[in-house]
């Protein structure tokens, strides 16, 4: 298959710390992926990294199949780009501040500065400062810029950021349209699930710069779905037979006497006797539905993702 | 090039830093031409000529307040980019980083040759508005344009004895640095200006070279041009690889 973005085994360490390791993503021409990792797990390394601004400590990034290192002028051109707090010069005005980015890149006319302006829905005429804009109009502006030059690529990190619930869901429509009628592909990231499952086709989880997991959203709904309660006397055990009777291993031991399996195609019937015949008490077994957060929690480690 | 220079000019629009740098530069020579015109009006033998204004201005400009309005104003074009963040933007582009640094180093340098102007101007005006009142000696053309090319050959000096604080402002990211190694070469300045090493000491070196005034100082032209030269090629060469190095953090 042919990937916008690919990289293969992508690391970035600053010292010692570790901040993206070994990172293979795969972004498919049209999709809108979505980056989901809690705050430091190395989203924005990795998005820094795609646009040039920092340089991995080993691995490789093809852009439209070319390596991004070398072909820098070719590639970056087609992108558009956000990349954590919006940066402009605060003594100008919104138009003002496209207009140094749009003659930096080429852009003729003023008609994609206005074009981009109306299209997050700030004023072209505004003599209103950036230093003097809310969070939710610097996060727009930001916006604007990475669309303005009509890019086939879109790079965007956390770009609901401080944004109101209206200005959300506008931008989940505009990022929308423009993947479905525009025919662009959108990498975004953000530590909001229920943002990403909104908007993204495919969803990558990344934790502590590792890539856990890289699914469809409808396979990680699937995968998500299900799961077996169990209290039993002695969690341990039953672990250990879960293991080594059923080869299952993906489950969650809450407590010394509650235990969840996940993703088991075989009965709960089946699992009870054996625990039984290997001497477990059991007081409850049964099939619960799961949410993509519990999926989320569990394949992290804990709490931070909203 | 030329785009970068116009997105320069752009960035400077109702900047209170350019009001700032242009009065700092503007009240040299508007006080040196008050203190001619004071001196003259407490002791008439005390009269007033072309040279002792434009000596006086281009001492100050060269020697003390000068340099210190324009670190500020050069540490400000560059470290502004790093505290308002727009860095991730022009990378982005994508601008190689040497260019967008030549871009800045012009524009730095193109703002102090029209601070220079600016001074040579305001002191020609000075001196034909005192000629009106009181006599002024050598209000001739040939005398005006030969301190212009003074001023202009000051400018170039300035712009070479500059480049230290860029190369601070780059590696500190702030101003705080810049500002603090040109009140040091500030005071150094006022201490070294009479003495004898001063041609070795760039800063004081290049106010001698315009006037002049080297051969009292010990060291030759060549020798206080070489030294120039090498710092600010060194201190150009050293912003250059270190801005070529930076990552967006």
């Amino acid at each position: 298959m042919d990937y916008i973005i690919e990289t293969e085994n992508l690391t970035k360490k600053y010292g010692a710390v570790i901040s993206v390791a070994d990172l293979s993503l795969h972004v498919e021409k049209g999709k809108i992926y979505g980056l989901l990792g809690r705050n430091g797990a190395g989203k924005t390394t990795t998005m820094k990294m795609l646009l040039g601004l920092t340089r991995p400590t080993s691995g490789v990034i093809r852009i439209w199949g070319k390596a991004l290192w070398g072909n820098e002028k070719k590639l970056l051109p087609r992108i558009g780009s956000l990349i954590e707090a919006p940066g402009f010069y605060p003594n100008l005005t919104a138009a003002e501040n496209l207009h140094i980015f749009a003659t930096l890149r080429g852009v003729p006319g003023r008609h994609a500065i206005k074009d981009a302006l109306d299209l997050v829905s700030l004023p072209y005429k505004d003599q209103k400062l950036f230093s003097e804009y809310s969070l939710g109009m610097k996060q727009r502006l930001a916006i604007a810029l990475a669309i303005m030059h009509d890019p086939e690529l879109l790079i965007l990190d956390e770009p609901i950021n401080g944004l109101d619930p209206i200005g959300i869901a506008e931008v989940r429509l505009l990022l929308r349209r423009l993947c479905e009628k525009g025919g662009k592909t959108i990498f975004i990231s953000s530590h909001i699930l229920s943002e990403v499952s909104l908007l993204a086709d495919v969803i990558g989880i990344i934790d502590k710069g590792i890539l856990l997991e890289e699914e469809s959203l409808a396979q990680l709904e699937q995968k998500s779905s299900k799961y077996i309660h169990f209290t039993v006397s002695d969690t341990a055990q039953a672990a250990r037979i879960l293991e080594q009777s059923f080869q299952e291993k993906q489950f969650t031991i809450r407590d010394d006497h509650n235990i969840q399996l996940y993703h088991s195609a075989l009965p709960v019937t089946k699992i009870v006797s054996v625990f039984v015949e290997n001497g477990l008490e059991v007081s409850e077994a049964h099939t619960c539905e799961g949410s993509l957060e519990e999926h989320f929690k569990r394949i992290t480690g804990g709490e931070g993702i909203a | 090039m030329l785009r970068l220079l116009k997105c320069e000019c752009i960035k400077l629009k109702r900047s209170k830093f350019l009001l700032i740098g242009m009065l700092g530069t503007l009240i040299v020579p508007l006080l040196v031409c008050v203190r001619a015109v004071t001196n003259y009006l407490s002791d008439p033998g005390n009269v007033i000529s072309v040279f002792t204004l434009y000596d006086n201005a281009l001492m100050f400009l060269m020697l003390l307040s000068g340099p210190i309005v324009l670190t500020i104003m050069g540490a400000w074009i560059i470290s502004r980019e790093y505290t308002d963040g727009t860095l991730k933007n022009i990378f982005a582009i994508p601008v190689s980083r040497v260019t967008f640094l030549c871009g800045k180093l012009l524009f730095f340098a193109m703002l102090i040759f029209l601070f220079m102007l600016i001074s040579w101007l305001e002191i020609l005006v000075s001196a034909l508005l005192c000629s009106c009142f009181i006599p002024v000696e050598q209000i001739t053309i040939p005398s005006f344009l030969f301190f212009l090319i003074k001023m202009l050959f000051g400018g170039i000096l300035l712009c070479a004895t500059q480049t230290p604080f860029i190369y601070l402002t780059i590696r500190s990211k702030g101003f705080v640095a810049p500002l603090i190694a040109i009140a040091a070469v500030s005071l150094i300045n006022v201490v070294l200006s009479n003495s004898g090493i001063a041609g070795f000491y760039p800063w004081s070196a290049s106010y001698l070279l315009v006037m002049g005034r080297l051969s009292g100082s010990g060291c030759t032209k060549e020798s206080s041009f070489i030294i120039i030269l090498v710092m600010s090629i060194l201190a150009v060469a050293a912003s250059l690889f270190r801005f070529k190095k930076e990552e967006v953090r």
